[in-house]
């Protein structure tokens, strides 16, 4: 019964097998291959045109048949050419290089108090804080600082005139100052709904949307806007930010322990 | 009623997935091949009425299209032996030829083994 069933489907010898499991292998390759492309659905696309293919075959629709078999390449080349772009736009942030970690320090509480300092004083502070992804080649920084974070060393720095307030803090997770007057080294996104926002909300949804950075800034109402994973929270009060902060803190301390390699995003922001 | 119905895990929809679409792709391809096969074809004898003692197969290499196999594989075709030359109550070697096998247009014989056969006639026993 079981030789009836290979024979039934033209299967007539062992390496026959064989053959199916290579074809098996390329499509698997290049469906898992192509499934590393989150923003575009494109393994629903592979497999509507193969199965588009292979249904006007069986049907014998000749025409059709003959159009998806000589187009294949063409179609295959689109795919490829959406999911390259798509590679290198996200090139640089799936490098997932580990930033030295320091001695933790509350520097959440030293970071929030400088915000309302600044905000007394008419001042807002942009501040990325970059996680276990490196933020280096996508900021621009004058110069280093790479000390850690203290209330009155921010005081002195935010109150001196070299302070931009228009440019951003560069801080890292363990409450490292690694620079002042930072600015986005990144070309400008292309979202359409974003397009209203300040450059530098629009290229922080876009780090953050890949990255574990967060960014966040005071305003001169004494309330933060905060960017993370994409997201976009405005008017966010003193103590939300605080244990938002406290939160990602947390969250991304725990994992760079080693504990896990990728990070759990959760929707907590 | 709550139903326990088991869904599989992502991993295992992908791989099989792969295998269908694996498989499809591979009989489009191999459906129009040319492959050569071992079959046995069932003998055969007319233009007698005695009873033949004789080998029921003699296997056969047969050359054609993947899908031919595939749909014809019961009924690919047959040897058949003259026998009216053969007197019965005694043994015979019969010496198969190329033009005794019977075979569909689109196959080709490539080989069959064996090439003589030893078959015992005798003498059909009469129902009175």
């Amino acid at each position: 019964m079981p030789i009836a069933m290979l024979r039934y489907l033209m299967i007539m010898h062992w390496t026959d097998i064989l053959e199916i499991m290579l074809f098996a292998y390329i499509f698997y390759t290049v469906t898992a291959w192509l499934a590393q492309d989150k923003q575009t659905n494109l393994v629903a696309g592979f497999y509507g045109y193969c199965g588009t293919f292979f249904a006007v075959h069986y049907l014998q629709m000749q025409a059709a048949s003959s159009f998806l078999f000589l187009f294949s390449p063409v179609f295959l080349i689109f795919f490829f050419i959406i999911h390259q772009k798509n590679i290198q736009r996200n090139f640089i942030t799936h490098k997932n290089i580990q930033p030295a970690q320091t001695q933790k320090l509350p520097w959440v509480e030293e970071l929030i108090k400088s915000s309302l300092v600044a905000a007394t004083h008419n001042k807002k502070i942009i501040v990325v804080i970059e996680g276990s992804s490196s933020l280096q080649q996508m900021l621009h920084a004058p110069f280093f600082i790479d000390t850690p974070m203290h209330k009155s060393l921010i005081e002195l720095l935010l109150l001196s005139q070299s302070f931009d307030d228009n440019k951003m803090l560069w801080i890292t997770q363990h409450g490292l100052l690694r620079a002042l007057n930072v600015s986005w080294n990144t070309p400008a996104p292309e979202f359409e709904e974003t397009v209203s926002l300040p450059a530098w909300q629009q290229e922080a949804l876009l780090i953050t949307a890949h990255t574990d950075a967060l960014v966040f800034a005071s305003n001169v109402n004494r309330t933060f806007t905060i960017i993370a994973h994409g997201k976009k929270l405005d008017n966010v009060l003193t103590n939300q930010a605080l244990s938002m902060l406290h939160q990602y803190n947390k969250q991304y301390t725990f994992v760079t322990k080693g504990q896990k390699n990728e990070t759990q995003h959760s929707n907590t922001l | 009623m709550k139903l326990n119905i088991a869904i599989p895990s992502k991993q295992f929809l992908t791989t099989l997935s792969a295998i269908i679409m694996g498989y499809l792709l591979w009989t489009i391809i191999a459906q129009h091949q040319s492959i050569t096969l071992y079959h046995d074809l069932p003998l055969c004898f007319y233009n007698t009425t005695e009873k033949i003692a004789a080998p029921e197969y003699v296997r056969c290499q047969l050359r054609g299209k993947r899908n031919d196999f595939c749909t014809f594989y019961h009924d690919l075709g047959a040897i058949h032996i003259d026998a009216h030359a053969y007197t019965p109550n005694e043994s015979h070697l019969v010496s198969i030829k190329p033009e005794d096998i019977f075979l569909r247009n689109d196959m080709q014989l490539v080989n069959y083994t064996p090439l003589t056969i030893k078959i015992d006639v005798q003498q059909k026993e009469e129902n009175t």
